[in-house]
């Protein structure tokens, strides 16, 4: 099979234009030499079966920072028939220097010049021949996102593979380094076969950041649009959620239930109550992740996330973090995980970790699935709302509290310099494809936690054999009484830990658990809950649950996005310290206030 | 226009709409490179396009459009023009 691979800088629309070549039948995977997943896609080019691997964006290909790095140790490891380096239109003065680099390896680049319409609108020509025959490699104008010049690009790609003659990645590893010439051979390129107006003048990006980046007027506009996009993250997701909870019922109901006579009463019992029930209680939860995916789409593909960076990056620095941390901790208000994975494109591992230690106290939409089902049931319609925005400023006091501890240890000498795009209407194709990406990853990483949790609080609540499910000497109960002794001091009751327990996979089983547990529904549910504590006690436990881990996917993908036990267990131990020492103080302080 | 004399100084100091020439780039090589190859270069023009009162600025150079902050702009030197 041949072996293509995608390389260009940031903001080129390299992934645009992988999309557009492979589809949506792209996956990701490991590579020898690489210690991150890269995107990658079988498809078919004239006949034959091409492997197509999108690389990480890249502004040199001799810099020190870890996705060149990645690029680097990519190109040493693996052979590579052709290389596509795709290239934005509207700045190659800024661009051929990578192109020469690759060119001086003896690479022979397919180069894609993208963005061609955009280069048109601005007065740019480019004399794409003369540099084809000037570099001796393939040189197609195109826009990827348009899809003018697709067909050509596509076809002199197919070509380009047909003859390649890929150089052995011993030779590449030799001839790595940097070289000065290559930005004076760019600058003399530049002049010979690109025409470029005196001035380049984009009015509507400058009117848009005129209003947008205002002195005063640009962190209350980035609030409100904030606030707009989680408004139609609930309004929109709330219906669908619904009728999610529905069809996954009705199946139940006609599917399922009559299995009920045919099953022995313990192996229904785990397929209905505790497998199906369980996934299901998540699997409703799903749209609301999906419509997030979608939004955050559109706000990345328009170009205002590096905006958000910019009026940011003040207040975040006086933390240890920059723009691009307060931007993954508001996506973190959605869910924690793909905020997370967000963190990507820092480049200095330190100020990387801090980010991903302060992201888990964003409270997330599962956690506030929680926090409205406990206000309603145990305070007044005018407390309620108090308490939740209490709950809100909890989250970013915790972040705070955070990366001030730890930025000292984790410190980062990487310039915050960031591009700052041109504003660009969102493509809906590309919105749809991205996001639908990220989800098909998501729900890939995320399903076999939940099973395996799932399938484990079952257990927990159903065995020993003979014991009432749910009740009293079960696994479950046991536990509970074994964690009286720490969660006693924070007003934490039995039943309530073992609550907590199950929480620790995923939010969105805690009241699901309070459901299978006690056997009880609705009015006589919150009954319950008063039972089980009082307001003071309520409010401990919320803290408790807003900071003592946000779920096992979360932990995950920590885990995964460090590769380091050590810091993903630093940041468990560290969550539950603060977790149990917050709850400590307000509930004992409270009590001694004589609440 | 003003005092051409004031020759050396850093692109920190310029004023929103001012035009300088890189001459310098004083950090660590990784940092030199990375501001390098977001086209930070000498002799290269930058104009300063926003300079925002919490400490970051927007910075023109070429073609391309950076925001960074002040003090890393402070590491890179410029001979101010005419």
């Amino acid at each position: 099979m041949k072996r293509l691979a995608i390389v260009g800088m940031p903001n080129t629309g390299k992934s645009t234009f992988f999309n557009r070549l492979t589809g949506s039948s792209s996956r990701v995977g490991n590579w020898p030499g690489v210690t991150v997943d890269l995107l990658f896609a079988r498809i078919v080019l004239g006949g034959e079966a091409v492997e197509v691997i999108d690389l990480p964006g890249i502004y040199d290909l001799h810099g020190f920072s870890e996705d060149e790095q990645i690029v680097r140790d990519f190109l040493e490891n693996n052979r590579v028939d052709r290389v596509a380096l795709i290239l934005n239109a509207t700045q190659l003065d800024h661009q051929l220097p990578l192109s020469l680099q690759f060119c001086k390896l003896g690479i022979e680049p397919v180069m894609l010049i993208n963005m061609i319409d955009e280069a048109d609108q601005l007065g740019i020509r480019i004399d794409a021949e003369a540099l084809s025959a000037d570099l001796h490699c393939a040189v197609k104008l195109l826009s990827a996102r348009h899809g003018t010049g697709f067909a050509e690009a596509r076809e002199t790609l197919t070509q380009a593979l047909a003859t390649a003659r890929p150089v052995p990645p011993e030779e590449l590893r030799s001839c790595l380094h940097a070289d000065d010439e290559i930005v004076q051979h760019a600058d003399a390129l530049v002049g010979r076969y690109v025409q470029t107006p005196g001035v380049i003048v984009r009015r509507l990006t400058e009117r848009i950041d005129r209003v947008l980046l205002h002195t005063w007027l640009g962190l209350p506009l980035f609030f409100l649009i904030l606030f707009l996009v989680f408004q139609a993250v609930y309004t929109l997701g709330a219906p669908l959620q619904a009728a999610v909870a529905f069809l996954l019922d009705s199946f139940r109901g006609w599917a399922l239930e009559p299995l009920a006579d045919l099953l022995p009463t313990v192996v229904y019992g785990f397929l209905v109550n505790g497998l199906y029930d369980g996934i299901g209680t998540v699997a409703s939860f799903v749209p609301v992740i999906i419509l997030f995916f979608f939004l955050m789409a559109i706000v990345e593909d328009s170009g205002y996330l590096a905006r958000a960076a910019f009026l940011t990056d003040a207040l975040m620095a006086r933390m240890g973090l920059d723009g691009r941390g307060f931007v993954m901790i508001l996506m973190g208000f959605g869910c924690n995980v793909p905020a997370l994975m967000g963190t990507r494109v820092m480049r200095s591992r330190g100020l990387r970790l801090l980010s991903m230690l302060v992201i888990p106290f964003s409270l997330c939409s599962a956690r506030l699935q929680v926090y409205l089902f406990i206000t309603t049931a145990l305070f007044t319609p005018r407390q309620a709302p108090v308490v939740l925005f209490g709950m809100y400023i909890a989250s970013f006091a915790a972040a705070f509290i955070t990366a001030s501890v730890f930025s000292r240890r984790l410190k980062s000498d990487e310039p915050f310099v960031l591009e700052l795009p041109p504003y660009r209407a969102p493509v809906l194709k590309q919105v749809l494809l991205r996001g639908w990406h990220e989800i098909s990853h998501f729900l890939r990483r995320a399903s076999s936690f939940i099973i395996t949790g799932v399938v484990l609080v079952w257990l927990l609540t159903h065995f020993p054999a003979g014991s009432t499910p749910g009740g009293a000497g079960t696994w479950a109960s046991m536990l509970g009484t074994w964690l009286e002794p720490v969660l006693d001091p924070i007003g934490i009751s039995a039943a309530m830990s073992v609550v907590l327990l199950f929480g620790f996979v995923a939010k969105e089983i805690v009241i699901g658990a309070m459901v299978a547990m006690t056997g009880l529904e609705g009015d006589a549910l919150n009954g319950f809950l008063a039972t089980q504590m009082d307001t003071v006690q309520a409010i401990s436990f919320m803290l408790f649950v807003l900071l003592y881990t946000p779920c096992l996917s979360t932990l995950a993908t920590q885990l995964s996005e460090s590769r380091s036990w050590k810091f993903a267990g630093t940041s468990l131990a560290w969550s539950l310290s603060l977790a149990w020492v917050a709850s400590f103080v307000f509930y004992q302080a409270a009590r001694s206030l004589g609440y | 226009m003003h005092n051409s004399l004031k020759h050396m100084s850093n692109l920190s100091q310029l004023d929103i709409g001012q035009r300088a020439c890189i001459t310098g780039i004083h950090a660590p090589d990784g940092t030199r490179q990375r501001l390098q190859s977001m086209g930070l270069r000498t002799g290269r023009q930058a104009e300063v396009i926003r300079n925002s009162r919490l400490g970051s600025m927007q910075i023109r150079v070429g073609s391309v459009d950076l925001i960074m902050r002040r003090c890393d702009a402070a590491r890179i030197t410029i001979a101010s023009e005419q």
